[in-house]
């Protein structure tokens, strides 16, 4: 199958860059495992990546989150399947989340693959080029749990 | 009130703050002066952000600046990435390679046709076809994609194409590093070149369609289109032989008669442009110094460009020019919202620039970089950003480290006509506390016509950060309103 990883945020603000470090690891994973990957690594997500959404059988978008107490962040990341979503917070284009692209590629015409999020809880979002180390284990754990996820909705060809 | 998001803080006295936000990032805040019986005096468009970089350069090593100055904005960082180069060049003494500055002109073309689809599609059309007090909530490009579908995969299309040719030289679409002192540090690849010159019939078959809009659409609403912030300026741009120039010319000022005023080589701009200072804005007033401020202020970007030339070098944006004049009697076009038909008429114009480029074969060469050490304790580099005219000048140490930079980006040559047509706003829409319904999104349009960079250039979408204070006589606040 053919995905789209696509991992945002600011490399350059610790665990903002989380995304992008989780991006080129399921990237390449998933590469190995023979699926047709693309990488695409954003800063922010921006209206010119839903145009190219109906090539893909699969979206992945990658992202770093701020701890939230809603309950929902016990394993330190979340992985959502994720639907269309017109509502624009703050209407600003530097906060456009993945919804709000997978609904704008359905106002175009286009097609809609499947999408899900994987967004990992940062501890520092300070000046600095490395995240945390209790950020990048949090991402390890996503990354399994994904991986276990992927695996089990879309069995290997064998 | 303007819209349902728009807060009004009313306090005793006779003042009044608004604070709408839309699809420019950054605060912009607007004041307005009232007389004693209540009318507007004045408004002013403070721009309240402090950047600095002409200040933390220094100490830097000259070589540095192409890769630190394109950090000024997310919009335009190649105007900033090639005007820095140029003054690189200028202090290195050295005369590029045919190669190299067309490669720079190629991404320059990226630049133009990106730049200026995201301000007409994603963030002006949104105004023009729902109208400007149409619910922020669609008044964007995703309200465009849902009505007008075709529009707004042209607009992506053609931004995601202009990004696409500053990645392929650059490596990035943001902040992209291909122009070093002397040079660039690539070439394009034939294939690369076959795919931009395969994607341009389309994009440019998308533009005509986008023109025929904002015609029919400036025809229709004639009376609005004529008179809305409409001001009668001087315009400056770069030229080449009299031709629209966007990379490397000289810089002519025409009046608003139609009479040119000036054209002098860009090193020598010191000597024709100054800068006004108001205490109350951190962004200056550039103004013209045989004139003075506020006479000598004058208008930059499309609009200022467009009147500033003789003519378009390339043929359908000749055309296209020749047309746009007809709209008046003189061929001076002073209509603020026709900022959007010149932009439109520039992406066309940046289109054929970039076919007659890419099938030029120097753009494959090799011979790249000329070298050299310091030769020159100071470097001038002028380009023509997509919202003006862009000046980088730098004074450097006999090692090369900077001393002294002076940077006059394209959003301050504007500065005065932004605050007059904020003004004339203000003085149809506010009488004393009274802010009549549609005010905050018509000084928001205003500002929007001319696509300013604020902070950094960067741009919300269906909002635009503003603060407008309403003074009474005695510079008491009246009123506070903002827009969240």
């Amino acid at each position: 199958m053919k995905i789209l990883v696509c991992g945002y945020g600011n490399p350059f603000r610790t665990d903002d860059g989380v995304g992008h470090i989780l991006a080129e690891d399921l990237e390449r994973v998933l590469g190995e495992r023979g699926e047709e990957t693309e990488l695409s690594l954003e800063h922010q997500l921006l209206p010119e990546l839903a145009e190219a959404f109906s090539r893909f059988d699969l979206l992945i978008f990658c992202d770093a989150r701020v701890p939230s107490d809603d309950g929902g962040d016990v394993e330190g990341y979340r992985i959502e399947e994720i639907a269309p979503d017109p509502h624009l917070e703050g209407l600003n284009i530097h906060s456009v989340g993945p919804g709000w692209l997978l609904a704008l590629a359905q106002s175009l015409g286009r097609g809609v693959p499947p999408s899900v999020l994987i967004s990992v809880e940062g501890e520092s979002f300070d000046f600095g080029d490395e995240i945390t180390p209790e950020c990048r284990e949090r991402m390890e754990r996503a990354e399994k749990t994904f991986l276990k996820w992927f695996g089990e909705k879309y069995p290997a060809k064998s | 009130m303007e819209n349902t998001n728009t807060a009004v803080q009313e306090k005793k006295g006779k003042t009044i703050v608004v604070n709408p936000v839309t699809r420019i990032e950054g605060h912009g805040k607007i004041t307005v002066q009232l007389t004693e019986d209540g009318a507007v005096d004045s408004a002013r468009f403070h721009v309240t952000q402090y950047r600095g970089f002409e200040v933390f350069a220094r100490g830097r090593d000259f070589r540095e600046m192409p890769v630190i100055t394109p950090r000024i904005c997310g919009i335009c960082p190649v105007s900033h990435h090639l005007a820095s180069a140029k003054a690189c060049d200028a202090i290195l003494g050295v005369t590029l390679t045919p190669s190299a500055a067309k490669l720079r002109e190629v991404m320059h073309m990226g630049q133009i046709i990106q730049s200026h689809a995201l301000s007409f599609f994603h963030l002006s059309s949104p105004d023009l076809l729902f109208g400007f007090d149409a619910d922020p909530a669609i008044r964007n490009v995703a309200g465009l994609a849902q009505d007008f579908p075709d529009l707004a995969v042209a607009g992506i299309t053609m931004r995601k194409f202009g990004q696409e040719v500053i990645k392929t030289l650059g490596g990035k679409k943001i902040h992209p590093w291909h122009s070093i002192p002397g040079g660039v540090n690539r070439s394009l690849f034939p294939q690369e070149r076959d795919a931009m010159l395969a994607a341009l019939p389309g994009h440019k078959e998308n533009l005509r369609k986008a023109l025929d809009l904002v015609k029919k659409y400036l025809a229709e609403n004639a009376d609005l289109a004529k008179t809305f912030a409409t001001l009668e300026t001087s315009y400056m741009g770069l030229v080449k032989d009299g031709n629209l120039e966007m990379y490397d010319g000289r810089i002519r000022l025409r009046s608003p008669r139609g009479r040119i005023t000036d054209e002098f080589d860009d090193t020598d701009y010191l000597a024709h442009i100054g800068e006004h200072v108001e205490d109350w804005s951190y962004l200056k007033f550039p103004f013209y110094r045989s004139l003075g401020y506020p006479h000598g202020s004058y208008r930059v970007g499309p609009l200022g460009r467009l009147n500033a030339c003789d003519d378009i070098s390339t043929p359908e944006a000749s055309a296209e020019l020749a047309a746009f004049r007809k709209t008046t009697a003189d061929g001076m076009v002073h209509y603020t919202l026709y900022y959007h038909y010149a932009r439109l008429i520039e992406i066309l114009y940046g289109m054929e620039r970039l076919e007659e480029l890419l099938n030029d074969p120097d753009v494959l060469g090799s011979d790249l970089r000329v070298t050299g050490d310091v030769t020159n304790r100071e470097g001038i580099g002028v380009v023509e950003a997509p919202r003006g005219t862009l000046i980088h000048h730098y004074m450097v140490d006999e090692r090369g480290a900077i001393e002294r930079v002076n940077l006059i980006v394209a959003t301050g040559h504007n500065n005065h006509a932004m605050n007059k047509g904020v003004e004339m706003v203000a003085k149809e829409f506010i009488t004393g506390p009274d802010v009549k319904e549609g005010a905050l999104n018509r000084m928001e349009h205003v500002i929007r016509c001319y696509d300013p960079c604020l902070s950094c250039s960067t741009h919300a979408v269906g909002k635009m950060p503003l603060k407008v204070e309403i003074l009474d006589s005695r510079g008491e606040l009246l009123r506070t309103v903002t827009k969240e």
